[in-house]
């Protein structure tokens, strides 16, 4: 339940928004992984991540993945082994202009933990919409109209994108379980820095009380509503082995989720209902898969 | 000296040679043609245990400059190759590599970005962005100045990424006599990298925070790199040549019968070839005319060009090259020459001819023109029209010496 | 002279070393505290020692204290999250200013 005090390799403060779970995200990625380290960020509210005592290898944004490959490989070319080549990316920098980056690294089997904090929309440059930002969500370029009423399309499952490029780890977490999320870090650590397996890809919903509409405190209950509500199943896919990890017994009302973030109140019955419908449909899959073990 | 190996091998394969030579320790590539064949090479080097080299197939032009940036800032010898449209999808991280004073090397065999064949218009957008760039004219060249140009960028006067350009097809695919260096040569000539200060090293104990000096210093002091390049660049040359026998001009410029030339004719990479044949011939009918052939484009040789001009006065000067500046109706080159020699009292007359575009061939009927409109200028003064379209002066679209 | 030994400063490359003191003077200058209108206060009694505010402040500057979790008000940007999850409410939002 409670964490080890660490020698910690982020250094607080940093110039991130009151409340910001990438900061969190972040925080313990790299202090569960320790100074043996590289990070490359993309583009990002990661980006302004304040000091760290690991080296930052630098990026632009759609390369954050074959910039880690290229550090990666420069690495192992020095003589270092066993470094971990960390990536924190956005969800911008992974479903959208990172895709191809990414996909190419988990095929060649590079040996990179990719974090990506989703928090579904391009934050750090003012809230803009993304692959990954829920169906009728406000954003700055899918803003509530007298028309068009937010965005119109459903968004990417990435997870489920990685799990075809034959990766020993895909795995979603939430920072309402932090032990979950500190394992998932450390089997990233054993598959892919010290057995060399591949790409560990993991992905932590990163609830944005900024962008998302709501006041900070609420930020971890926020993601352990969404757990509950099965908006953010939480499994893992450990070298084709499937586990789901939280069981909520029965799925919250996602009107209760929903009705919390200025971004998502002004759903209509109706949306949430079809949101729900596929959320569910989703959610039994899952178990199904849960039950056959992959 | 180890005595050489003489082999008869294509440009792309001499590059690749080169590359086994200066135990370049990460490579990243992406297919593209003229290219393809460096990195076939380079990969049947090391699945042969030929070269001890980390090699990443990237999935993309861009993500390999990235991956580059990302394995040249663990201090380690990186390289690798493209052109033409892939050149151009890198060029986002181009910029970066120069930025964080990565001694790349680019091997880049000129590919149109509107064919597939050669011009020069794919790596002249890349020529305001602080590469260091060295036109070759032979696969010998090619092979010569890859190994001189990890001596050049890696030194920490320079500390520049570096491009070796040759002809796509022209030179990258035709075979010509090369004489292969020995490792234990090449070991004389370039000693294992030493970084100047390395980004990423998780090894050590403490953090290092990189100052991020403002952008306009940052900038300056590149400058001041282009700046020693010259010099460093004619230094590789002259070290080059005591232990090869080989030397290229002074490194910079390579000129050709301009002792008493009146009328100059300057050309670039394979071009060269065909138009010392051209000044022969002329030389014959008793025309006075000469050539300077422009090895190192980018840094600029400024002061040589001077030098030149005020040693040989030339009357008329004509500049050929395989781009042109839209809107400007004439080439980079032509520019930046005009510029070097303008404040000059005694400037020659200066004609533009914008020769091969998309790979066409720079035949013997279209160079005497051209000379012979350089010739008419030194003789009269006049200029007849300042830039020459090569289809005004009846070059035909054929590329023989692609197949 | 090889090319390898020149004695040559770029500013452009030049590192500063983050040792204790500089890691000290960044924490002092950033000044976020500055952010804060509500501000975290700890119940030393009520605390159960549980640490999860140790796990879930954002920038983890609550560290686990002899009698209770403490907090480092230097670097507190006053967001709330421990307040709110604290399973015994043992930490309450106070108004700075």
């Amino acid at each position: 339940m409670s964490s080890q005090t660490v020698e910690r390799v982020t250094v607080p403060p940093t110039g991130a928004c009151q409340g910001c779970a990438m900061v969190l995200i972040s925080r313990h990625a790299l202090d569960t992984l320790g100074r043996n380290s590289v990070v490359t960020i993309p583009a990002s509210c990661g980006a302004w991540s304040g000091a760290m005592l690991i080296d930052r290898g630098p990026t632009q944004f759609p390369s954050a993945a074959a910039a880690a490959s290229g550090v990666a490989a420069g690495l192992r070319a020095a003589g270092h082994k066993e470094t971990n080549v960390v990536v924190i990316a956005g969800d911008g920098g992974t479903y959208d202009i990172g895709l191809q980056a990414l996909s190419g690294a988990a095929e060649r089997g590079e040996r990179i933990i990719y974090i990506c904090q989703n928090n579904q929309a391009y934050m750090n440059t003012g809230i803009q919409r993304s692959g990954a930002t829920p169906r009728w969500g406000w954003t700055t370029t899918t803003p509530v109209g007298s028309v068009i009423k937010g965005k119109t399309v459903w968004p990417k499952i990435m997870p489920e994108i990685m799990e075809a490029h034959h990766v020993p780890l895909v795995a979603t977490a939430s920072i309402h379980n932090i032990p979950d999320y500190k394992r998932k870090i450390k089997l990233a650590y054993e598959l892919t820095t010290k057995q060399g397996k591949g790409l560990s890809y993991i992905e932590v919903l990163n609830t944005c009380p900024t962008g998302w509409r709501y006041s900070p405190e609420k930020m971890v209950t926020m993601a352990r509503l969404a757990v509950e509500t099965g908006f953010w199943p939480v499994y893992e896919v450990v070298e084709g082995k499937f586990k789901l990890n939280i069981k909520p017994k029965e799925l919250k009302p996602l009107k209760e989720f929903y009705q919390m973030q200025g971004r998502l109140r002004h759903l209509t019955d109706e949306q949430i209902s079809e949101t729900e419908k596929l959320i569910h449909s989703r959610w039994e899959r899952l178990l199904e898969r849960d039950q056959r073990g992959y | 000296m180890v005595e050489e190996i003489i082999d008869f091998i294509t440009g792309n394969d001499a590059v690749a040679y080169a590359v086994k030579m200066a135990r370049v320790k990460v490579v990243a590539a992406y297919p593209i043609t003229p290219q393809s064949p460096v990195t076939e090479k380079i990969a049947e080097y090391i699945n042969n245990g030929e070269m001890d080299t980390e090699f990443i197939p990237i999935e993309g032009e861009h993500s390999c400059l990235a991956a580059m940036r990302g394995a040249g800032v663990c201090g380690v010898r990186v390289f690798t190759a493209t052109c033409g449209p892939g050149l151009m999808y890198a060029h986002e991280n181009l910029e970066c590599v120069h930025r964080d004073r990565t001694p790349l090397v680019i091997a880049v065999p000129n590919r149109s970005y509107s064919s597939l064949f050669a011009d020069y218009t794919d790596s002249m957008p890349e020529s305001t962005t602080g590469f260091i760039q060295v036109f070759v004219e032979s696969p010998q060249e090619a092979l010569d100045t890859t190994l001189q140009a990890f001596r050049v960028a890696e030194d920490h006067r320079v500390l520049m990424p570096f491009m070796v350009l040759y002809d796509g097809y022209v030179t990258s695919h035709t075979g010509a006599t090369v004489r292969l260096p020995s490792q234990e040569d090449v070991d004389k000539f370039l000693p294992p990298f030493k970084p100047y200060a390395v980004r990423v090293d998780p090894s050590r104990s403490e953090f290092i925070q990189w100052d991020a000096p403002g952008v306009p210093i940052q900038e300056m002091e590149h400058e001041q790199a282009m700046e020693n390049a010259r010099e460093v660049i004619k230094i590789a040359n002259e070290e080059y040549a005591k232990i090869f026998g080989r030397r290229y001009g002074d490194g910079l410029l390579e000129t050709y019968r301009v002792e008493d030339a009146e009328a100059v004719l300057v050309t670039m990479a394979s071009m060269t070839g065909t138009a010392r044949q051209v000044i022969d011939m002329l030389r014959e009918k008793g025309e006075k005319i000469g050539l300077i052939r422009l090895r190192t484009f980018r840094p600029f040789p400024i002061k040589e060009f001077q030098a030149l001009q005020e040693k040989y006065s030339f009357k008329a000067m004509g500049v050929c090259e395989r781009d042109v500046t839209h809107g400007c109706r004439y080439g980079e080159v032509y520019g930046d020459i005009k510029a070097s020699l303008y404040n000059l009292d005694n400037r020659p007359k200066m004609i533009n001819f914008i020769l091969g575009l998309g790979g066409a061939d720079i035949r013997i009927p279209t160079l005497t023109t051209a000379c012979e409109k350089v010739h008419y200028t030194a003789k009269t003064g006049k200029i007849e029209k300042e830039s020459w379209f090569g289809a005004e002066i009846g070059e035909v679209e054929t590329r023989l010496a692609a197949f | 002279m090889s090319g390898q030994d020149q004695k040559i400063e770029w500013k452009t490359l030049k590192g500063r070393r983050l040792d204790e003191d500089a890691i000290k003077k960044y924490k002092e200058s950033r000044g976020v505290w500055a952010w804060r209108v509500f501000k975290p206060v700890v119940d030393e009694e009520a605390c159960r020692r549980c640490w999860l505010c140790v796990d879930y402040c954002p920038e983890g500057v609550i560290s686990k204290g002899e009698k209770s979790a403490e907090i480092d008000y230097l670097l507190c940007k006053g967001c709330g999250v421990c307040a709110e999850e604290c399973p015994v409410k043992a930490i309450k939002m106070e108004r700075e200013r």
